[in-house]
């Protein structure tokens, strides 16, 4: 059930966290872009946030650019106390839907980057449980792979075939079905 | 070769390393969700041993493929490992050929086996009817469910009680929904069956008369459906979607936190005399959209016994988006929020979406000889606490009010933001 905005809520909405990278860099949020991630939602519920939240697997780089991309996309989970689950269909609204244009721009603009950093991207997305990034950066992933041969794909990501002759030969009996 | 540091070989090494293989299963199943079935399995399969089996363990399975046979789609559930849980089941029915097969598929994924399954979505707008297993409304794990279909062709009509307490979503396109004789109504029943439900929307559906009440709802949308009459208790309601073209009775919605309601054709007309019980449930939004309000304000007797007697607050409204046809239909509207609505911050006027939305340039619904009943008194709002002001209005209508308003912001400091865009 819904509640009210009541002023403790708005007194929260406004409450900062302390986010320590890998390499020990200090980084000053929102509460509200912090709790794009779930894991750090769960710290927040839990109270094991004072001090601050160390993320021993996210180095200052990577950080910057999650940070950034939860920054961009809390004001748009924001309308003031409306939830991210009702944004994606409050799209309706004029401004909302000129500022998801604004999103989408944004989003493209964000994946510009080399594969390295898409890794380390989205290591940090399934550690920080945000399913929005890891949705992003996965389609990208994906997008790179589809209509692609298994040579091109291993060419493009370093994958060793350590498959036997037989072994493939194998496969492609087990899954006959998925060629005809 | 020899000149080589063990720095430089380092990074010659990181930069071979296979990052994307060494990647969890639970994130390259999520890249598989964006691919075909068929590619994961002929192609990505091949690529080493990690790639083996990982179409075999994914918990999401999609034959969205219209062209995916028979052979394919069995092959695929019945060799998938059988230990990983089948989470998302995705079909896609735009070939009326593959439906009998397709309704197996789903069975299999609800059937005993198979536990566990929290989302289905389903595509079903070929010409041939699926008729959705009673299963579907009985999945004591679903958590969301989207059902497409065309032409009303596709019936919700469960026959025995809906039960499925987690589900979250329920998102239906061009359905119907069936009324049953004998154990009540379709919405009743998903109403009474659906107690976690937080997202419901409802699109070009028929509805008939639709009476229910949803008490965890947030986000509630029904647009363009056929309804007789539209009764719904929803209070959690933050975020509404409403297509008003028939009788319409809503519960008070004391969260409503954006609200976007269309008033179309004849359905002020069905609305009298109680249309400020509508308006009474919307009061306490805080971001109001309203296309052809003006059609609502001008159908004499719609307030009931309450139009002039009382004034409804909108204490809490800050923006608010008005979208007519004409300048002058802007005029009631207008004036009516004036009243109304004390606090608010931003005012668009558009012209331009409706033409946007309908995507002509006229429609039959567009008054031509309408005559403004009361003067726009845009310049008397500018004294209030505007801080935005937005117009997408014709260069055809008559500016001369928009003409003063212009020369007054000059001398005023606010608005501070105003946007004026011609067409």
């Amino acid at each position: 059930m819904a509640s009210a905005g009541s002023g403790d809520e708005k007194a929260a909405a406004a409450a900062m966290i302390t986010l320590i990278s890998s390499d020990n860099e200090k980084f000053e949020v929102t509460e509200a872009t912090a709790t794009l991630s779930q894991t750090i939602r769960h710290m927040i519920e839990d109270g094991c946030t004072d001090g601050g939240v160390p993320l021993p697997n996210v180095t200052s780089k990577i950080l910057a650019r999650v940070i950034e991309y939860c920054k961009k996309h809390a004001t748009a989970a924001a309308g003031e106390e409306g939830s991210s689950s009702s944004f994606s269909d409050a799209a309706f609204l004029e401004v909302d839907r000129a500022f998801l244009e604004e999103l989408e721009e944004f989003d493209d603009a964000f994946l510009e980057v080399d594969r390295a950093t898409l890794f380390d991207l989205i290591l940090a997305a399934n550690y920080l449980d945000i399913k929005g990034l890891l949705n992003l950066t996965c389609q990208k992933v994906a997008d790179s792979v589809k209509g692609k041969t298994p040579e091109q794909i291993r060419e493009m990501y370093n994958i060793v075939n350590d498959l036997t002759p037989e072994e493939e030969a194998e496969i492609r009996r087990e899954t006959q079905w998925a060629f005809e | 070769m020899a000149g080589q540091t063990s720095s430089r070989r380092g990074k010659k090494a990181a930069a071979k390393r296979d990052r994307l293989s060494a990647l969890p299963d639970g994130v390259l199943h999520r890249v598989l969700r964006f691919l075909d079935a068929r590619h994961a399995v002929a192609v990505l399969a091949l690529l080493s041993r990690r790639w083996r089996h990982l179409w075999a363990t994914s918990p999401h399975v999609s034959l969205s493929d219209p062209h995916h046979s028979e052979r394919f789609g069995s092959s695929l559930l019945l060799l998938r490992d059988g230990a990983a849980a089948l989470r998302s089941l995705r079909l896609d029915s735009r070939d009326g050929a593959a439906v009998p097969q397709q309704h197996r598929w789903l069975r299999h994924a609800l059937s005993r086996h198979n536990h566990g399954l929290r989302a289905v979505d389903l595509d079903l707008s070929s010409g041939r009817r699926f008729l959705l297993p009673d299963s579907l409304f009985t999945c004591a794990t679903l958590e969301e469910l989207t059902v497409s279909s065309i032409a009303h062709r596709e019936v919700i009509a469960p026959k025995s009680v809906v039960h499925l307490p987690l589900l979250r979503k329920l998102h239906l396109f061009f359905v119907k929904l069936v009324d049953d004789d004998a154990s009540g109504s379709a919405a009743e029943k998903l109403s009474a069956g659906c107690p976690a439900l937080e997202d419901l929307s409802l699109s070009q559906c028929s509805l008939g008369k639709f009476r229910a009440s949803f008490g965890s709802v947030n986000t509630l949308s029904i647009t363009d459906c056929e309804y007789t009459d539209i009764h719904v208790d929803a209070p959690g309601t933050r975020s509404l979607r409403l297509t008003v073209s028939s009788r319409v009775h809503l519960e008070l919605m004391p969260y409503l936190v954006s609200a976007w309601v269309y008033f179309c054709g004849n359905g002020p007309k069905h609305l009298a005399p109680c249309g400020y019980a509508l308006l009474a449930a919307l009061r306490n939004v805080q971001h109001l959209e309203l296309l052809r309000f003006s059609l609502f304000l001008q159908f004499k007797g719609i307030m009931g016994n309450n139009s002039s007697s009382e004034i409804l607050l909108f204490s809490q409204l800050k923006s608010l988006y008005l979208g007519e046809w004409l300048a002058c239909d802007f005029y009631q509207p207008f004036a009516y929020f004036l009243r109304c609505a004390p606090n608010l911050v931003a005012l668009t006027l558009d012209e331009w979406g409706l033409y946007d939305m309908h995507n002509v340039i006229a429609s039959e619904e567009m008054p031509m000889d309408y005559k403004p009943s009361e003067k726009m008194k845009l310049v008397s709002a500018l004294c209030g606490g505007l801080e935005t002001l937005r117009f997408r209005i014709s260069k055809r209508d008559d500016m001369e009010e928009f003409r003063r308003m212009r020369v007054l912001l000059k001398e005023t400091t606010k608005p501070t933001d105003t946007v004026v865009v011609w067409f």
